[in-house]
């Protein structure tokens, strides 16, 4: 019978242990990358949903001036000065809101087509009215009409900004939160 | 024998040796691939880290990049104003580059000027601009507009006396009853420009001015009679109380009258029907027969001694420059009135005017376009195309859900527009009445800015009083504005005078050399018409200027004076 030479009991404790320590090292290192890689795709879900609903209403309103109310929900926005005055009316009003229920966020825009049907609709406001209360107003009479901006979140509110004429919008979706905040081009406040 | 027992003995210890060489030899490949495993998925590792580092530096290096060129191109707008104030800074424009190849924070700059009525780039005639300028870093690019009225540096030497500015201007009393509506055309190109609209007694006062409570007036500004206002803060106040303040009653010319032309045989009466394309005259009637179809083609005028009537169903397309002059009443009963792109209608009504059921205004882009009070309305050229005078204190009425695209210059006759109708232009009138359910939309594009309502135009002094020559402007004619041309050395603004002081050349417009430009500009719009008789207006306003100087030259010789003052020139440490 031919002698057979093999590792001896203190090289295999070593190879395995060197083993244990390079697979322990690398399955730290994978399970790290597939982690952090996770994370980013979770963060950037709602910055981006946020990033895109903002671009969606700079189209929809590219002369947006400024942002006139604004409560947890939702915040009314001056969008143009169509009715040249540098007052805001009824037609120029837009409404950022939550549908929480479909995880949206909504633009409700005044239909122009129920202005030009009446045009004793179309109202003056100066700069103390209420405006949330009169897009509510105008919801009831079917005014209003909606555009989706993002969809697919888990939540979102808004909260007041630094400057008056801004407001911070927080949105979440996929377990993960990002706030942007919602800014004119050029701010401009209402002359009454 | 023993010798090979040894010999046996070495071979089988060779052999054994080479066994064992050959077996350490397989164990080190073993290690030698091993290894190469472990360093391939430690470079893959690290490729992978290093690949997803990269990314996140890139896209902090793009976010940055935008950042650099959105600022560059904000600060693009602010450098290309500034160099607009430059004089003749719109006449050096190269294909609308304002300037290129700026470098602003690292980012590459250019700038365009664009005239936003035409599209086209911006010239010294431009009244408003849009400044578009493109930033580029590093290969991202990021795109500013603006737009605003050009700067007119030549305002002080140039006076519009058409009162255009104005959408609703009465002499006498003004009455909105009803819903009547007054607001800015949305669709005219400068409508973005979001400015007033201007509206009021030519009196400056409120006494005569009747809004009913239904009525409504969307940026809307009346009229008041108080001095200017100095600075934004004032300008501010001013707006927000709806009021335009101008420090003087506003003289209105009466509207052009002319002669009828001499040597020319009238026939009794004018059926316009068909192809129309040389001048005519006549002593009776004119129409354009029901159902029937006239197309005026080229500089042409029409004298109607009668009365003119487009009957029902009728259409009248104006191809080229079409001045009608109506000696009796005209009537646009349930007909069209079209005028195409490069076409423009004058019509002088010397009597009453009547459009009823009727279409009049720019060729109509959407054919079911029929009428549409709303606003909304195509623009189509918007209402310079049109231009209708009456110079009488006749009646102008426009009803039955006509539509007017145009302007309307009556300041001795009562305009009422009733049933429906909306007029998309501006209306002048002694005793102006807009009934119940009828809207005026002016067009901003009428408002050139060196009228009444512009401070620094020709019109105001330096102290700001009325240069006294502009009361004396009793028409709106060629006389007339020449006159004043040569008493002030101003230059009136013929945006829609032009079309009227044709009238009373109506021999010279149709020289052949005038035709030929004409027909060169056959493809521009109405407003390259409109600078063509605007150049030819200034040649024969130089022309009279030559003879005015030289009469005035003769006069100093005749009187024995030979000094003419140079002025004087510092000249510093000569004399030391």
């Amino acid at each position: 019978m031919k002698p057979r030479r093999a590792f001896t009991l203190i090289e295999v404790t070593l190879a395995v242990a060197l083993l244990g320590v390079v697979g322990t090292g690398i399955m730290t290192f994978l399970s790290a990358f597939a982690s952090g890689s996770q994370s980013r795709v979770r963060v950037s879900d709602p910055a981006l949903e946020a990033t895109l609903a903002m671009r969606r209403l700079n189209a929809i309103a590219p002369d947006f001036r400024t942002v006139l109310a604004a409560n947890k929900t939702c915040a009314v926005l001056w969008l143009s000065d169509r009715v040249p005055s540098r007052t805001v009316h009824l037609s120029e009003l837009g409404c950022l809101r939550v549908d929480t229920k479909h995880g949206e966020l909504l633009l409700d825009t005044i239909d122009e087509s129920a202005l030009i049907a009446d045009r004793a609709l179309e109202t003056e406001f100066a700069a103390g009215d209420d405006f949330l209360g009169a897009i509510a107003s105008a919801r009831t009479a079917g005014l209003l009409r909606t555009r989706v901006l993002a969809e697919g979140l888990d939540c979102a509110s808004f909260s007041a900004a630094s400057a008056r004429s801004c407001v911070v919008l927080e949105v979440g979706a996929a377990g993960a939160t990002s706030g942007v905040v919602l800014s004119p081009a050029r701010p401009e406040e209402p002359l009454r | 024998m023993m010798n090979n027992s040894h010999a046996a003995v070495g071979t089988r210890m060779n052999a054994r040796m080479n066994t064992r060489a050959r077996s350490r030899a397989q164990q080190r490949g073993v290690a030698v691939i091993l290894a190469l495993i472990a360093v391939s998925v430690a470079t893959l590792l690290g490729l992978s880290l290093a690949t997803s580092r990269d990314a996140t530096v890139a896209t902090s290096s793009n976010l940055s990049k935008v950042a650099t060129a959105r600022a560059a191109a904000a600060s693009g707008i602010d450098l290309a104003s500034a160099m607009l104030l430059k004089a003749d800074a719109l006449a050096s424009l190269n294909d609308a580059t304002l300037f290129n190849g700026v470098s602003i924070n690292g980012a590459n700059v250019r700038a365009e000027v664009r005239d936003i009525e035409t599209g086209r780039p911006a010239t010294n005639e431009s009244s408003a601009i849009e400044i578009i300028v493109h930033a580029e870093a590093d290969g991202l690019v990021q795109i500013a507009r603006a737009v605003g009225r050009a700067p007119m540096l030549d305002a002080p030497m140039r006076a519009d006396l058409d009162c255009s500015e104005f959408a609703l201007l009465g002499t006498s009393t003004i009455a909105l009853l009803g819903d009547a509506h007054v607001s800015v055309w949305n669709k005219s190109p400068l409508a973005v420009l979001g400015e007033p609209v201007r509206y009021g007694l030519s009196s400056g006062s409120a006494t005569g001015l009747n809004i009913g409570r239904a009525a409504t007036l969307h940026g809307c500004v009346e009229l008041r009679q108080d001095s200017f206002t100095q600075g934004k803060e004032e300008f501010e106040q001013a707006l927000a109380t709806k009021l335009c303040p101008i420090p003087a009653a506003i003289h209105v010319p009466d509207g052009p009258r002319p002669e009828r032309p001499e040597g020319v045989d009238a026939v009794a009466s004018l059926m316009l029907d068909g192809l129309v394309a040389q001048s005519a005259t006549s002593s009776g009637d004119a129409r354009v027969p029901a159902r029937g179809s006239a197309t005026m083609r080229g500089a042409i005028t029409i004298d109607i001694g009668g009365n003119f009537f487009v009957e029902r169903g009728a259409r009248m397309f104006v191809e080229g420059a079409t001045v009608v002059v109506v000696r009796g009443n005209t009537v646009i009963d349930a007909g069209t009135v079209e005028v195409g792109q490069t076409g423009s209608l004058t019509i002088i009504a010397i009597g009453d005017l009547s459009i009823d059921g009727a279409f009049v205004g720019g060729a109509r882009s959407d054919p079911s376009e029929i009428r549409d009070a709303s606003g909304q309305a195509n623009y189509d050229g918007g209402a310079s195309r049109v231009m209708i005078f009456s110079s009488d204190q006749g009646r102008v009425l426009i009803a039955d859900g006509s539509v007017v695209k145009g302007q309307i210059y009556a300041p001795q006759a009562r305009v009422d527009v009733e049933s429906l109708s909306a007029v998309y232009g501006r209306i002048l009138g002694k005793e102006i009445v807009l009934h119940e359910g009828v809207a005026l939309y002016y067009d901003p594009t009428l408002d050139g800015r060196l009228g009444w309502s512009n401070a620094e135009s020709g019109i105001w002094t330096e102290s700001g009083t009325v240069v006294t020559a502009v009361r004396e402007v009793a028409k709106l004619d060629d006389t007339s504005l020449l006159d004043f041309a040569a008493k002030t050395g101003l230059e009136p603004e013929p945006s829609s005078i032009a079309e009227a002081s044709v009238v009373t050349e109506t021999q010279t417009i149709r020289d052949a050399n005038f035709d030929d430009r004409l027909e060169q500009v056959s493809t521009e719009s109405t407003k390259n018409i409109r600078m063509l008789r605007k150049s030819r207006l200034m040649q024969r306003l130089q022309e009279l200027k030559r003879a005015h100087l030289e009469s005035a030259l003769k006069s100093v010789e005749g009187s024995g004076s030979g000094f003419v003052s140079l002025g004087f020139e510092a000249v510093k440490g000569e004399d030391d």
